[in-house]
């Protein structure tokens, strides 16, 4: 445990030199914030791209606060994604690539307790970032539409981070068998994309899918209730995610210093 | 003591170490400085990590009396090419492993100075280690590997990367710490090895082929050699003489020979080329060494 | 409907504050990977992911 919390400590110190504890929060704020903001200025950005002859009467249906969240997490599973990977990719990979990877493993340091808390610690960095950016669209949300219920808020955002956690252990799982941050970035997206795609066309063979949580999201924003399905789909992803772990830990652990 | 029973490591169809049987001795009044030396490749890196215990070896033991429970605890390594966090100073990344090695925070706190102090990177302990040359890089390198008193210090090629002046550094280092700990460390250079250490470990391919203390193995190795030049034939039979131990033939009528290390030796030698009629031009005497006898291994 | 200027200025603040710790790193590093004025270039031009794009792949160390 102890070793967990010092390794642990380390990454915080790294993420705060390397600035990721200024970036990764901005971007994810702007990302969704955009959202609302865009949506609600939507009429004043057509009528100043012009080019519309005169009298035309824009007409575009203000969407509800639901909407504009749900589109928020939309790019969040997108652009998003591809930020969780890149935050996640060298955690592991870069150790092994420089080489001081061996100045933690010859201290009495187990392979669980060194992936441990590097997962936690980009596990923390990630959900902050993501929840202050969805915190703070929420909060626009809720100023510039109509009102999405603290509880409905809370919620989507718990269940989105189990997806989330998903994305970063299949990430740090790549970056443990690979040694290339190109190869485990192209992997982890494409399996990730791979999955909610192939999610989105047979929805009811994929009901245990981590990508089956964005559905569940959907749901709870727009119609106030999960899909009847949310039991199966949290207990399957979080043993996916145990199972990722565990292979990568002992990926890990078979190959040699 | 640290007992290696039969210690060997397989890499796909590739055997690194093989047969390797060694006792270090850790007792605080037998404290000895071991030099590992051996050509590239012949698995000195191999045999340092089993003993890390960064990587598992294929048959074989690693055992000890007075190490109980994670050997790690006890041993203080720097590996050949060390590569530390470049955002971290100094001081952190001490902190760092010294509490991954179970010190506490105050006594860190005075062990730190003292390690920087010890290695002379007291005044840079707040610099970022990215910006360290190679000789800094090192002696931290040595720092982080005994923050913890550990009982065995294993280095590995502690000065093949250095300059001149930085291999004095470390060597002076290395000759202070040898008070403190064991010390295990590899080098492809025999120099290095005969200025420090007690024992030698000699490996070539996988194995060890020799080993001893210095005194020991110099005089082991120290045998009387003698340069023959003739201007006639110096036919096969010298192959046969009882006293001699080894016939290098240079030429037709030029060889080196090995002879045992008895004075009335040389003087048979003589007598048996005269019986022979051997029109000696050139008789030279002198000894071989421990340099020659580790060319031949790396050749 | 005018701009009210409390909505848009947090994203404003926010982009600040991206392309100043950006630009604060980049005059900090002694080595970036390619030339220093071509990531200058970025950080300052391509607002949001110029830093980003610095940040992710500009530093050789930090």
């Amino acid at each position: 445990m102890r070793g967990i919390w010092i390794i642990y400590k380390k990454e915080m110190l790294e993420f705060t030199r390397s600035s990721k504890w200024i970036w990764l929060p901005i971007v994810f704020t702007l990302i969704g914030i955009m959202q609302p903001i865009t949506s609600y200025y939507m009429p004043q950005i057509l009528d100043a791209a012009g080019n519309m002859p005169e009298g035309t009467i824009i007409k575009i249906p203000t969407p509800s606060g639901a909407e504009v969240l749900l589109k928020t997490l939309s790019q969040y599973s997108t652009i998003g994604i591809l930020l969780i990977v890149i935050s996640a990719m060298g955690s592991i990979s870069n150790e092994k690539n420089t080489g001081s990877i061996t100045s933690t493993m010859v201290r009495p340091v187990s392979y669980f307790t060194f992936f441990i808390s590097k997962w936690f610690a980009q596990v923390t960095i990630i959900s902050a970032s993501i929840g202050i950016g969805y915190g703070l669209t929420w909060y626009y949300t809720n100023l510039l539409f109509s009102d999405v219920s603290f509880k409905n808020f809370i919620e989507s955002c718990v269940i989105y981070f189990i997806y989330v956690l998903f994305i970063i252990s299949v990430t740090m799982c790549f970056g443990s068998v690979f040694r290339k941050n190109g190869a485990i970035v192209g992997s982890s997206f494409l399996l990730i994309t791979a999955l909610a795609i192939v999610n989105g066309i047979f929805e009811k063979q994929m009901k245990w899918s981590p990508s089956n949580l964005m559905n569940q999201v959907g749901s709870i924003l727009m119609d106030n209730k999960y899909l009847d399905t949310l039991a199966l789909n949290l207990t399957s992803s979080l043993l996916m995610i145990f199972g990722i772990i565990f292979v990568s830990i002992f990926t890990l652990q078979k190959q040699e210093l | 003591m640290l007992k290696l029973h039969d210690l060997s490591k397989v890499f796909g169809s590739q055997t690194a170490v093989k047969n390797f049987n060694y006792n270090i001795n850790l007792d605080a009044h037998e404290k000895s400085c071991i030099a590992l030396l051996g050509p590239n490749g012949a698995g000195k890196t191999t045999t340092l990590k089993m003993l890390t215990g960064l990587i598992k070896p294929t048959s074989g033991t690693i055992v000890s009396d007075q190490m109980n429970g994670d050997l790690r605890n006890y041993i203080g390594y720097l590996p050949q090419y060390p590569s530390y966090y470049d955002w971290m100073s100094a001081n952190e990344f001490l902190f760092y492993v010294g509490e991954l090695s179970g010190l506490n925070k105050n006594i860190l706190k005075t062990r730190i100075s003292e390690v920087l102090h010890s290695v002379g990177l007291k005044d840079v302990g707040r610099k970022r280690i990215g910006n360290y040359s190679g000789g800094m890089k090192q002696r931290l390198g040595i720092a982080q590997a005994i923050i913890h008193k550990p009982k065995l210090l294993i280095l590995d090629e502690p000065v093949s990367a250095l300059d001149p002046i930085g291999r004095r550094e470390v060597m002076d280092l290395l000759n202070k710490l040898k008070k403190e700990t064991t010390i295990i460390y590899s080098t492809h250079v025999l120099h290095d090895a005969e200025e420090i250490s007690d024992e030698i470990l000699i490996m070539n391919k996988g194995e060890i082929i020799e080993t001893g203390s210095l005194k020991s193995l110099k005089l082991k190795y120290q045998k009387p050699i003698i340069y023959i030049q003739s201007d006639n034939k110096i036919g096969n039979w010298i192959n046969e003489l009882s006293y001699i131990k080894e016939v290098k033939r240079e030429s037709d009528n030029s060889v080196t020979i090995t002879i045992e290390d008895e004075p009335e030796s040389r003087t048979r030698l003589l007598e048996d080329l005269i019986r022979n009629n051997i029109e000696i031009s050139k008789f030279v005497v002198g000894e071989s060494t421990l340099e020659e006898m580790f060319f031949k291994v790396v050749q | 409907m005018a701009i009210d200027w409390n909505i848009i200025a947090p994203i404003l603040v926010l982009q600040l504050i991206l392309v100043v710790s950006a630009l604060y790193s980049l005059f900090k590093q002694e080595e970036t990977s390619g030339p220093k004025w071509v990531w200058l270039l970025i950080i300052l031009l391509i607002s949001t992911i110029g830093p980003i794009i610095y940040f992710i792949f500009g530093r050789k160390k930090y």
